[in-house]
């Protein structure tokens, strides 16, 4: 489990990004924006879902590529969709911006939004901790529907930085690479 | 999102449109799950083959489809993509389903 560092911003953004992408607040256009930066951050080979590989990308498969991609793919689309459903709505959150910093062992998302302070009890993270179900004792109704994105998060990346800016959220997310796939 | 559902004997096996099961389709997702429980069916096989990605937010709508089916009815999991499973193993969903690497023979 990664530290969770409240108000440390990494040290990364004082450069300007490699990659920026600022989304509407729909839940419709977080897979699109998911792929765009995931793609941005060099991962054209292991972008494609469920098998086949994209060609024109400059990371060979079995690299680690696929399970790097796929982490973080995971880790951006809950953090995106954290932001969608629990902020508060369009009214609060009118746009949400990624940002992505490419650097030869790690990579940084930011994850923007102009809503509201996340309340602290909403950055409990919930999953197997939180879970003392009795999966033995077969309750349907004890089982979670759901609470489990900052659990996949903090298990899909290395670091998770939360920061409150001026009138902004800020969701850091760094995923470092493994020597055989360092690309740039 | 258009499931293709094949029934053969008393069972359905349910096949997801993918690439993904998000937040952006978890709700329809559940609603055509519940619909197809709700006219009967009682033993469901989700096929995951074509799905290279689910969130919490899907992993939610089949643990909800799940519920609905209620103790006396079987929803099971087959083919799960090696990103899929691992989110269903990090929420320890894959002691609650029983998940397949085919779709079991009847």
């Amino acid at each position: 489990m990664p530290c969770q560092h409240p108000d440390a911003v990494p040290a990364v953004v004082a450069r300007a990004p490699d990659f920026e992408l600022a989304i509407a607040n729909d839940i419709r256009a977080v897979p699109g924006a998911v792929d765009r930066t995931i793609s941005a951050a060099g991962f054209c080979d292991a972008l494609s879902l469920g098998g086949g590989a994209v060609p024109g990308g400059g990371l060979a498969a079995g690299s680690g590529a696929e399970d790097i991609a796929a982490d973080l793919r995971l880790a951006l689309a809950e953090a995106l969709n954290n932001v969608v459903e629990h902020g508060g709505g369009p009214a609060s959150v009118t746009v949400i911006r990624l940002r992505l910093w490419r650097e030869a062992e790690r990579l940084t998302i930011c994850i923007e939004d102009d809503g509201p302070p996340v309340p602290a009890e909403r950055l409990e993270p919930h999953g197997p901790e939180r879970a003392a179900v009795d999966f033995a004792s077969c309750d349907l109704d004890s089982l979670p529907e759901g609470g489990w994105g900052l659990m996949l998060i903090a298990a899909s990346v290395d670091r998770v930085h939360r920061h409150r800016g001026a009138g902004c959220n800020l969701l850091f997310l760094e995923k470092r690479l493994p020597e055989t796939i360092r690309a740039t | 999102m258009q499931l293709s559902v094949e029934r053969s004997g008393g069972r359905c096996v349910v096949g997801l449109p993918g690439p993904r099961l998000d937040a952006a389709v978890a709700a329809e997702f559940k609603r055509g799950i519940v619909e197809l429980i709700d006219t009967g069916a009682d033993a469901i096989v989700l096929d995951f083959g074509a799905v290279g990605f689910i969130d919490s937010s899907g992993l939610g709508a089949v643990v909800g489809a799940y519920k609905h089916l209620g103790p006396r009815g079987k929803l099971e999991i087959a083919c799960l993509s090696p990103a899929v499973r691992k989110v269903f193993a990090l929420t320890r969903m894959d002691r609650v389903f029983t998940i397949h690497d085919a779709v079991p023979a009847p």
